[in-house]
């Protein structure tokens, strides 16, 4: 029965993919680790514990796939460097309790799992991902993205190296570009997610109105495609979480599509709403929208990579 | 659209196989060669689909596969849209339930909902038409009740049980001081996705 | 009761109930209750009347209709947005079911409790919408 959705055989193992992946997301958790110190390797650390813990109990033969690990290691890299261990342990084990076992296990998620627990974590508890302002290292400032009072615009400096606050995903720009990249140079993901994902970030920041809760609160907002790209987590989403085949269209004009409707949805967060970043949502978003996307463009894609040619499952959940 | 004897979740039409074989496209011989086949595999270590099998059997084209797929997919969402799965009265009175809560009623108007609720199972019947009516009657007694509130959760309810569950579900939420979080469409599903799991009452 | 929950609430009520064959007709009683609450000579008897009119929309879902016209909608953007926001999410609902593989569900979370879930996961996914 084939209702998680077909699958090309990519010739490549959930393992070595999963490596493959945890290797490319080094780069990104050893400059959340030099940049925000013991604290962020604690939340690092518990969000693997949870994640893995969660997948022993659920589905001991799948914990030593290291599924688990990338999706605790994602799920680290959007939390806030000051966030509690407790909710590392909680999101990795929500993540994968909830965000995979409870949909039928691996390869058969709708959602993200990462994005799934990050959104409903913050939807419960706000306290630890709604703070304008965060203190590191004796400093506090304001998110880049964060549109109330408090807020202090970034210089391009600041952005690039990752000195400014938020999540441990934003600690590096550049380590993450060099994990995605290195993903996009190994096949291991399709570069049209990413590459049409940003772009059209970029894009909408450029051509985008203004809206009052910008105007007068944080007007480096407008026509900063820059900010946008690694003032949250952009980055982040387009490399590691957007391009999980899993939750992601089959076909290549169905990516383009899931890419757009996905960075639509982060940046009317960005500019309409009062939260500070909606890339995590707009995952969840594009990944709810894949069956319509499917349903639209699967049977054009079955021309260019006919299912005959298929159907072997590679059980590839990840990144 | 009635309720047909439909595919529902946790039905059996609905699987690849019978798909198949409701479209002709495999013999119930062939059928079974393809689950001998998977069983093999599986036991063999390797988790193969039916759908691979028969591909893999040469028993179906890619086009085949693909006919059978798009019946499939047909066939789940008329299990949507038919709705009225297993389990639809229990959530039915959740949501009624919800209401009063959500509604951020007083304490008069949670007790008078409540009322309206188990007084509507002696009048409801006739469907939603007399809910209205009942909704207006009571918000003339309890002016801060909104007639859409009684009229919108009681037409839901069918039955002594909803109408009880409901009416208690509603004072709890509405009476007990909850979090404002709780106050919210989403954290009470979730809630009741919890409490439905917990107690295998939710099919 | 914002909008934005009472689509949610709408949205799964909907599915405890058979559907109707112009159910679309549904999404209309957001702009009803608007209109009619924007109406001032109504006065005391605009809310009954709107109750009313979400009923004679789609008898089948009346209470999805009643739900629908139970917010306060300030302006008709608002009253549009949830229009706009019900009708999509019944799509992307029932899209979403379809591919859900509820054979490979732990029995427990089966039907009902994996369907609460993803209306939940929705809810906080849309939630920022609530805002706008």
């Amino acid at each position: 029965m084939t209702t998680a959705g077909p699958f090309i055989h990519s010739g490549q193992t959930n393992r070595k993919i999963m490596v493959m992946v945890l290797v490319s997301l080094s780069p990104s958790l050893v400059a959340a680790l030099v940049r925000y110190g013991a604290g962020a390797g604690l939340v690092i650390l518990s969000a693997l514990a949870g994640a893995w813990l969660a997948e022993l109990l659920l589905d001991r033969e799948q914990a030593f796939d290291c599924t688990a690990l990338v999706t605790g290691a994602i799920f680290a890299l959007l939390l806030p460097p000051t966030a509690p261990w407790w909710l590392g342990l909680l999101g990795g084990a929500v993540a994968i309790g909830l965000g995979k076992h409870a949909f039928g296990g691996l390869g058969r998620n709708l959602f993200n799992p990462a994005a799934l627990s990050r959104v409903l974590l913050m939807g419960v508890l706000p306290v630890y991902f709604f703070s304008t302002t965060w203190t590191i290292g004796g400093l506090t400032r304001a998110s880049p993205l964060a549109k109330e009072s408090g807020a202090i615009g970034p210089t391009i400096t600041e952005l690039l190296a990752g000195n400014t606050p938020g999540a441990l995903g934003q600690a590096a720009p550049h380590a993450v570009l060099v994990g995605g990249l290195l993903l996009v140079l190994l096949r291991a993901i399709d570069w049209r997610i990413p590459l049409t994902y940003l772009a059209a970030v970029a894009f909408l920041a450029l051509v985008l109105p203004a809206s009052a809760r910008i105007e007068g609160h944080a007007p480096w907002l407008l026509g900063n495609p820059l900010l946008h790209l690694v003032g949250g987590g952009s980055l982040v989403v387009a490399f590691f979480m957007l391009t999980d085949p899993v939750t992601a269209p089959f076909s290549p004009s169905g990516r383009i599509v899931f890419a757009i409707v996905a960075a639509l949805y982060t940046m009317l967060v960005r500019f309409y709403t009062p939260y500070p970043d909606g890339a995590a949502l707009a995952v969840l978003l594009a990944n709810a929208t894949v069956p319509l996307i499917d349903r639209a463009t699967l049977a054009r894609a079955s021309g260019d990579a006919p299912l005959g040619a298929t159907v072997l499952s590679t059980d590839s959940a990840a990144p | 659209m009635k309720p047909v004897d439909h595919p529902g979740p946790g039905g059996e039409e609905w699987r690849f196989g019978k798909v198949a074989l409701k479209l002709g496209l495999v013999s119930p011989e062939e059928l079974q060669e393809a689950v001998d086949a998977q069983e093999e595999l599986r036991a063999a270590g390797i988790d193969t689909l039916i759908g691979d099998a028969m591909l893999d059997l040469r028993l179906i084209t890619a086009e085949q596969c693909e006919q059978a797929l798009a019946e499939q997919d047909r066939l789940f969402r008329l299990a949507g849209l038919v709705g009225r799965a297993r389990g639809a009265p229990t959530v039915g009175w959740l949501v009624a339930g919800m209401i009063p809560a959500l509604c951020h009623m007083p304490p008069s108007g949670v007790l008078a909902w409540s009322g309206a609720i188990l007084l509507g199972f002696a009048l409801s019947h006739g469907g939603a038409l007399r809910w209205v009516g009942l909704g207006w009657l009571t918000s003339v007694v309890a002016p801060v009740l909104h007639p859409a509130a009684i009229a919108g959760s009681g037409s839901l309810l069918r039955g002594w049980r909803t109408h009880a569950g409901a009416a208690l579900l509603g004072a709890a939420l509405g009476l007990v001081p909850l979090p404002g979080v709780m106050h919210q469409a989403g954290p009470l599903f979730l809630l009741a996705a919890g409490a439905l799991a917990l107690s295998g009452r939710g099919r | 009761m914002r909008p934005f929950d009472a689509v949610f609430l709408a949205l799964v009520a909907s599915r405890c109930l058979d559907r109707p064959k112009r159910w679309w007709l549904v999404a209309l009683a957001p702009l009803l209750a608007y209109g009619i609450g924007w109406y001032e000579p109504l006065g005391r008897f605009a809310m009954p009347l709107a109750a009313l009119a979400a009923v004679a929309l789609a008898p089948r879902w009346a209470p999805v209709g009643l739900l629908l016209v139970l917010p306060v909608y300030g302006t008709l953007i608002h009253s549009l947005g949830a229009a706009a926001t019900w009708l999509g999410l019944d799509v992307v609902f029932d899209a979403l079911l379809a591919r859900l593989d509820e054979s490979a569900i732990t029995p427990r979370l089966r039907g009902w409790p994996i369907r609460l879930a993803i209306a939940g996961i929705l809810y906080y996914t849309l939630l920022p919408l609530a805002y706008l």
